[in-house]
């Protein structure tokens, strides 16, 4: 691919994670220097327990690092308080389950609406932002359906039009495929790609699948707490 | 909107969890509204007594008559203007279950003292005709379906031995009246005459009328000084006193019935509290997924005190809706076995906001721990709940 890489985004600087586990220490990351540049599609990957969701979480803001600074979109999310970093999650992150995590007792529009609460748009200009972003996850048609009328690559898809309603600068996805069959996951990754290229999203993807990761322009990889890049 | 369209939905999303203690909650306010029905119908048959009227019984107990020759006494007093008497008969009819008041009294100074007792003039006559006559309440006839020369066959126990008594007249009193609808008077004449000569020339109390409420109190300790360090000594009260401690063991078991509506109320808030726990504890993810969006935990709590209210809602509607009919039914068939001593036993708006209230607050105190636990819920946490 062509596209120039644009400037770092996302700036983690020795960053370190530690579980407290009873007693004991668990060091999960171990100074942790990485930069994601702006309208990237990176995958992250590695063995179970290396860290990938921690890591992810770090990014996104909802969790906090032990030690290191991370910096987001011009914004050092580490000095943030709790309520600051709610908001800023709002405005500049869409999140991407592997279980979709849709509220089951509300209808696909009804649950990408959720993210646009928090924010003083009034409900036409609402349901214009919902219906366009279920236009371009292919769902125009299902707005009126629950999630358990969905299949779970339509599922996946209402989460990521979720994801991308309040139009974030970052999507964060932990392992977005794990739980469909390929060729839902085929949609899916076409989705996230179309995302990165046509509406200039920052993509940081966890994931177990090679197949997946191929989609990504820069495959990272987690191990033993510590990143190993590679094209 | 789609904020609360989540707090209802949620609210019903284990519908037959939340139908059940909505149902709990209804239950516990028709039996709080119940229980509160019969302490304020106690007050209400107290209150209903007139003030101008004293009762005087022996002091050491209702149980032990006074001497006939006390009536004079009294009557005499300053003050007094009418005096009668009285004796509870007690006695069963064919059922002990088949309670009702029976007293013998003087008919003709009686009705001086209570003039709401009123009767037909046919029937009065037929009454004070008839040695062993009686009259009866309405809704005492309306309940047995007796009629005026109906035989009534009673087993005595205070005074023992079969008694037949003749219906001579049914009594209609006066809205507001402190007559009961469902008593017994017959003549306290023949009472006394098959009395043997021990217990004969008692009276059960002596109750009086006074010129001057104001001076009900005077008039009282006149009366009992009177009677000072005579082996029957007195105490007057006015007849709503009289009747309030008239059973002691009812006023104990009053302050029982308190008890246990408190104590319905309590059960309330644990079922509501025990559904909001499951409820939020399901729902662990879905709070976490909803922050992670950048929900605040104030949002979470209220979305859980919401639905806490929701459901407490539900149930409240529910128990208002079906109490008025409950009641009605329960209220009759309560005043079957104790009416004599209650008033009308008619819902107050007190007890009934009370219960909302408490339904309501209690909706949201049940929901306001598991709403604070997952609103502080540490979010990496709560979303691994998932994996
Ligand atoms: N809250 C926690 N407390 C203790 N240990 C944790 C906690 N969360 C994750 N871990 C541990 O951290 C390690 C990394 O977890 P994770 O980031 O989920 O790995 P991955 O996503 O790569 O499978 C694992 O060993 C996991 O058990
Ligand atoms: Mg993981």
């Amino acid at each position: 691919m062509s596209e120039a890489p644009g400037q770092p985004i996302i700036r983690l600087r020795g960053v370190r994670k530690v579980y407290h586990r009873e007693q004991t220490e668990v060091p999960v990351l171990d100074g942790i220097d990485l930069e994601i540049a702006e309208n990237s599609f990176e995958a992250l990957m590695g063995p179970s327990g290396s860290g990938k969701t921690t890591l992810l979480n770090l990014i996104a803001g909802i969790d906090r690092p032990s030690a290191g600074t991370i910096e987001v979109d011009g914004t050092e999310i580490t000095r943030l308080s709790e309520g600051a970093l709610a908001t800023w999650r709002a405005r500049h992150i869409g999140f991407i389950f592997q279980q979709y995590n849709l509220l089951p007792v509300l209808t696909a529009f009804q649950n990408v609406e959720l993210p646009l609460l928090l924010t003083p748009l009034k409900s036409a200009e609402r349901r214009q932002r919902v219906e366009t972003a279920l236009k371009i996850v292919s769902l125009g048609d299902r707005m009126d359906h629950y999630p358990r009328q969905l299949s779970g690559g339509q599922e996946q898809r209402v989460a990521i039009a979720r994801a991308i309603v309040t139009d974030p600068t970052i999507l964060v996805a932990d392992e977005p495929t794990g739980d469909l069959d390929r060729k839902s996951a085929e949609e899916v990754l076409k989705l996230l790609e179309l995302l990165q290229r046509e509406f200039k999203k920052t993509i940081v993807m966890v994931t177990h699948d090679p197949q997946a990761a191929e989609r990504a322009k820069i495959i990272r990889k987690l191990d033993k707490g510590s990143l190993a890049a590679s094209a | 909107m789609v904020f609360l369209l989540l707090v209802v939905k949620s609210a019903f999303r284990n519908r037959l969890r939340s139908l059940l203690t909505a149902f709990g909650v209804a239950i516990a306010i028709i039996a709080f509204l119940f229980l509160r029905t019969v302490i304020s119908a106690w007050h209400a048959g107290a209150e209903r007594a007139a003030a101008d009227r004293l009762v005087v019984r022996n002091k050491i107990s209702i149980i032990f008559p006074l001497p006939t020759a006390y009536f004079q006494k009294v009557k005499n007093v300053p003050g007094v203007t009418e005096a009668t008497w009285a004796n509870w008969f007690g006695g069963v009819y064919k059922d002990p279950r088949n309670f009702f008041a029976k007293f013998a009294v003087d008919a003709d100074s009686y009705q001086r003292v209570y003039p709401e007792l009123q009767l037909p003039p046919e029937e009065q006559k037929a009454w004070m005709g008839d040695r062993t006559g009686c009259i009866i309440g309405e809704e005492l006839a309306a309940k047995y379906s007796w009629k005026v020369g109906d035989e009534i066959p009673l087993a005595g126990d205070i005074y023992p031995g079969d008694w037949k008594f003749t219906i001579r007249g049914i009594y209609h009193p006066p809205q507001g009246s402190s007559i009961d609808k469902r008593t017994m008077f017959f003549h306290w004449k023949y009472l006394d005459e098959r009395m043997p000569e021990g217990r004969k020339n008692q009276l059960g109390v002596v109750i009086v009328r006074v010129a001057d409420v104001q001076q009900s109190t005077s008039v009282a300790s006149t009366i009992d000084k009177l009677f000072d360090n005579s082996p029957a000594e007195t105490r007057t009260e006015t007849e709503r006193a009289f009747q309030m401690s008239f059973l002691s063991m009812v006023s104990a078991m009053l302050v029982a019935i308190e008890a246990i509506s408190g104590v319905v109320l309590a059960i309330l808030l644990l079922i509501l509290g025990n559904t909001m726990a499951m409820a939020t504890r399901e729902r662990t993810t879905e709070y976490a997924v909803l922050r992670a969006i950048g929900f605040r935990p104030s949002h979470i709590v209220r979305l859980v005190l919401g639905e806490g209210l929701v459901i407490a809602g539900t149930g409240v509607a529910l128990g208002l809706g079906m109490a008025p009919a409950i009641l009605r039914i329960a209220g009759q068939a309560f005043q079957r076995v104790v009416g004599a001593f209650l008033g009308s036993f008619v819902v107050q708006p007190g007890p009934a906001i009370a219960a909302v209230a408490v339904a309501l607050l209690g909706g949201m105190l049940a929901a306001a721990v598991p709403a604070w636990r997952a609103g502080r819920m540490r979010l990496v946490d709560a979303l691994r709940r998932v994996e």
